[in-house]
């Protein structure tokens, strides 16, 4: 052992290295608490404030009389902590009532849940308060808001839906989804001193939730479910893949219903009205015989051959065929009994580049401008891409694809008199302060046709539905006017055309009675 | 001294009161850190009961005579092996260590029995007539009865604990008289460590080295040795690196920048120096306190309780705190240096040194200048075995206080 001499030295060193240390951590501890304090400070209240999100309430969307067709709701689930639950037995008693499910059932499921577990989802909001007026610890109540449909699928292509955050994820949900959505807002909440309540400062920073605006739309509510209804037996009893339906009013173009069957799941689920392109066929006859009848370059009476045979070469290379063989037509007669052979020489007579140019006219090969997701435009390739045999092939409506929006609307034109309207499928964007936002109306697009053609085109498409290839279409007490049109669509699996693949497209421009 | 000699036994007051001071402030801040709602309500009222445990058992301590735990120095580093041992066969494992040992309703670190147990077989092999530290004969052995505990304790792991066992050896070879010289070239690797990894590069460490060889002048064998030594800690660093845990290297990494991850493992540093950096000159006032809700301040009741202090009462009540830690550990080797008996000295400074070190660790720590190793405050963090430890070393010192003026 060291002599006393030596650790009197040594009590000196290391007092000195103690005095050192505590010093070190004296000055750090004074530099953190008065130099650094007000930055800490900061930082330790930035600490406390919590920011609670408040929800808006969605927007409403309305059909053209002000019927709900989408609405919130306001659900309730109820869950359990099972390792706060203290009494399972006595919980289930007390919940199975409200629940609605049978107390040894929903006591079995209690006593096996294992940490955090819904036990009832969506009930209403009044069942979720009387659950939390229990005040049984362990269960806890929350409140969400879900998206209601009243028409249920009847409208699912076209109003789109929502997703469990209540955000819009397809169809005019997700187009005005902003607009609907609102803006969140939020308020910051400083705990008090010891316990758990947390205050609303009045200085504190918020910013409100303001609610989603309302979307009414053109679309009338029983029209649609009619409409669904009937597609959706036809599309059955056919034993059909799909079906679909657009009815507008052609004097505005306002959409009144637009259907589609069977129903695709939420999120694969497409209005194929606005969405698919197909071969138009025969339904196309009308833009060849209305650009003809303008032109003036045919007669209603002149007469065309035909073939026994039902079929003729029309330019050099180019085949067309009739369903029925005659030997000829008159023009008239022609667009009644739908004859490609005719429409076909008539065509070729118009020209490529004023067959083009009225088709365009019309619409075709452009999108239409309705404000929907995944409109497609249809397919009309310019002259310059087109072969000698072009010409009388889209004449009759092949070698090019249209949308069923594009049909109905260059339809609309012919029935309102030669004037090609914009769609219309809203009405009105209304905040929920009731100021309008955004206000649509009706938009003539330009004049196709004049109309005395127009008024002859009518003539014709009557005589199609009372003595034609439509009189299954015929309605008592009504005039009907249409024309029939069976597509062609090229079958992948087969790598050829498959004819009848598709359903006549129809169109029932309803003369006003 | 007069007092003294009338009154030959007697306490040391001044550790005595401090350690009662910090033990007092200790339930205070254990009560305020668990006074928001959630599971740990009440604990102070369990410390309270572990604290009249640990008096009872000091008060033993102290009143057996140092002479029996000179005797049985040897037994008692035996059983203490064992222990560690056991640790590894039968030991309970939390969070990933296994530190603690389960007899029924018992539970106990055996690291804290075999830091008591090494210290006092340390002091008793030092306590000889012979004593020459400058040969291999004399400090190889000390060395080699700390290195086995260290091990067996880092393997647990428990680094925070571990190192306290070299910074025994380190005060206990200086103070029973290894020459300065000898003791910081001894200590030489530990610096090649420490100032690569706060530097980055082995070329402060040779500055330093050369420095230490121009003033101590050692022998050429000895010089060898060490150069070797380094040479070798040096070349196996990497190695090294890559067998730290990796919550062992995350917090070496944190502790050099904190800001790196703020949300993970920086998370901890940098919530306890908002809590004493918010707490100012005066502090929040005692429950007041902001950042032990919502759990903003982790281990709040045990490692971090400085932090605690700090935010509720300010740098006056920190600076307070650190006083009466000053106290103690100044007694301490005052004791060491007026204790005529050798073993009873060297007992003391190994005793109050282990303290010293975890004093300073922990609160190094919640300051942001030490590695979170998870080492709780003395006196003042909350746990059982840890205030009955704690207050068998003050016992220790007492025991040396008592009988400061037998030979």
């Amino acid at each position: 052992m060291a002599h006393k001499e030596m650790r009197k030295s040594r009590v000196l060193v290391v007092a000195a290295g103690l005095f050192l240390a505590l010093l070190m951590l004296w000055s750090r501890t004074a530099w953190l608490q008065t130099a650094r304090h007000s930055h800490y400070l900061a930082r330790a209240q930035e600490n406390q404030q919590v920011r609670k999100k408040v929800l808006p309430r969605r927007g409403e969307l309305r059909d053209r009389n002000g019927r709900v067709l989408a609405r919130d709701m306001r659900v309730s689930h109820v869950a359990v902590y099972r390792p706060q639950l203290r009494d399972a037995a006595e919980a289930a008693r007390a919940l199975a009532p409200l629940l609605g499910i049978d107390v040894r059932v929903l006591r079995k499921r209690l006593v096996q849940s294992r940490g955090y577990q819904w036990i009832r989802r969506d009930l209403a909001p009044e069942i979720g308060a009387r659950v939390r007026a229990l005040r049984i610890e362990g269960v806890a109540v929350e409140d969400e808001t879900r998206r209601q449909y009243p028409l249920g699928e009847a409208t699912l292509e076209l109003l789109g839906r929502t997703n469990r955050d209540n955000v819009g994820v397809d169809g005019l949900e997700y187009q005005f989804d902003h607009e609907l959505g609102g803006q969140t807002g939020w308020v910051t909440l400083v705990p008090t001193g010891r316990s758990s309540v947390q205050l609303l400062l009045p200085g504190a920073e918020r910013r409100a939730a303001r609610d989603g605006a309302t979307l009414q739309l053109t679309i009338d509510a029983e029209l649609q479910q009619i409409v669904e209804h009937h597609l959706a037996r036809a599309v059955d009893s056919l034993d059909a893949v799909r079906g679909f339906a657009t009815f507008i009013d052609p004097y505005t173009g306002e959409i009144l219903a637009s259907a589609c069957y069977p129903h695709l799941p939420a999120g694969k689920s497409k209005n194929w009205n606005f969405t698919d392109q197909y071969e138009p066929g025969s339904t196309f006859k009308v833009v060849t015989a209305g650009a003809i009848l303008e032109e003036r370059l045919a007669k209603l009476s002149e007469y065309f051959t035909a073939s026994k045979h039902g079929r003729v070469e029309i330019v050099p290379g180019c085949f067309i065929k009739d369903s029925h063989g005659r030997d000829g037509y008159t023009f008239f007669d022609a667009m009644v009994q739908s004859s490609n052979i005719v429409l076909g020489k008539l065509g070729v007579r118009l020209g490529a580049d004023r067959l083009h140019r009225y088709a365009t006219s019309l619409g075709f090969g452009s999108l239409t401008g309705l404000e929907y997701p995944g409109e497609a435009s249809g397919r009309l390739r310019p002259v310059s891409a087109w072969q000698a045999r072009s010409t009388p092939t889209i004449a009759i409506g092949h070698e090019m694809s249209v949308t069923p929006l594009q049909l109905a609307l260059a339809y609309g034109a012919i029935a309102n008199g030669g004037v090609l309207m914009e769609p219309q499928l809203m009405r009105e964007l209304r905040a929920a302060d009731g100021r309008v936002i955004r206000r649509w109306t009706p938009q003539p697009s330009h004049r196709v046709f004049q109309e005395q053609t127009t008024a002859t085109l009518s003539t014709m498409l009557s005589a199609v539905v009372d003595s034609g290839t439509a009189t299954a279409t015929r309605v008592a007490g009504m005039h009907v006017a249409g024309k029939t049109g069976t597509a062609q669509k090229f079958d992948p699996r087969t790598r050829s055309y498959v004819q009848p693949l598709l359903a006549p497209l129809l169109f029932n421009a309803a003369a006003r009675a | 001294m007069s007092s003294v000699h009338r009154r030959p036994f007697t306490l040391d007051w001044p550790l005595a009161l401090a350690t009662l001071g910090l033990i007092t402030i200790g339930l205070l801040t254990v009560y305020s850190a668990t006074s928001i709602p959630g599971a740990h309500e009440g604990l102070w009222l369990k410390q309270l009961v572990w604290f009249g445990i640990a008096f009872g058992v000091a008060t033993v301590v102290a009143s057996i005579h140092y002479r029996v735990y000179d005797s049985l120095a040897w037994p008692m580093y035996g059983v203490s092996l064992v222990l560690l041992v056991l640790v590894f066969l039968i030991g309970v494992e939390r969070m990933g260590a296994k530190r603690w040992i389960e007899i029924g309703p018992l539970q106990f670190q055996p690291s804290e029995i075999a830091k008591l147990a090494t210290c006092f077989v340390l002091a008793r092999f030092f306590d000889h007539a012979k004593l020459d530290l400058t040969r291999i004969r004399w400090w190889l052995p000390p060395l080699l009865l700390t290195l086995v505990p260290f091990v067996l304790v880092a393997k647990e792991p428990d680094l925070g604990t571990a190192s306290s066992f070299p910074a025994m050896l380190i005060a206990m070879y200086f103070w029973a008289g290894m020459p300065a010289g000898q003791l910081l070239m001894g200590l030489s690797p530990v610096m090649n460590v420490a100032l690569f990894f706060v530097t980055g590069s082995l070329w402060w460490f040779a500055g330093l080295f050369a420095l230490l060889v121009a003033v101590f002048r050692p022998r050429i064998t000895t010089l060898v040795v060490m150069l070797l030594l380094n040479i070798g800690v040096g070349a196996s660093m990497p190695y090294l690196w890559d067998h730290l845990h990796d919550y062992q290297k995350r917090r070496i990494e944190t502790f050099i920048n904190p800001e790196h991850d703020p949300s993970g493992a920086g998370y901890q540093v940098i919530q306890s120096k908002i809590a004493i950096g918010s707490g100012g000159v005066a502090g929040k006032g005692f429950l007041k306190g902001t950042q032990k809700g919502l759990a903003f301040l982790p281990m709040r009741h045990t490692d971090f309780i400085y932090s605690v202090v700090g935010e509720e009462m300010g740098f006056l009540g920190a600076g307070f705190v650190v006083l009466l830690y000053a106290t103690v550990i100044l007694s301490g080797y005052r004791l060491a240096s007026v204790a005529r008996d050798g073993f009873a000295s060297l007992v003391a400074v190994g005793v109050i040194t282990a303290l010293f070190f975890h004093i300073l660790v922990n609160m190094l720590m919640t300051v942001g200048w030490a590695p979170v190793t998870g080492v709780p405050l003395p006196f003042l963090s909350y746990g059982g075995t840890a205030l009955i430890v704690n207050c068998v070393q003050i016992g220790l010192l007492q025991n040396v206080a008592l009988r400061r003026r037998e030979y």
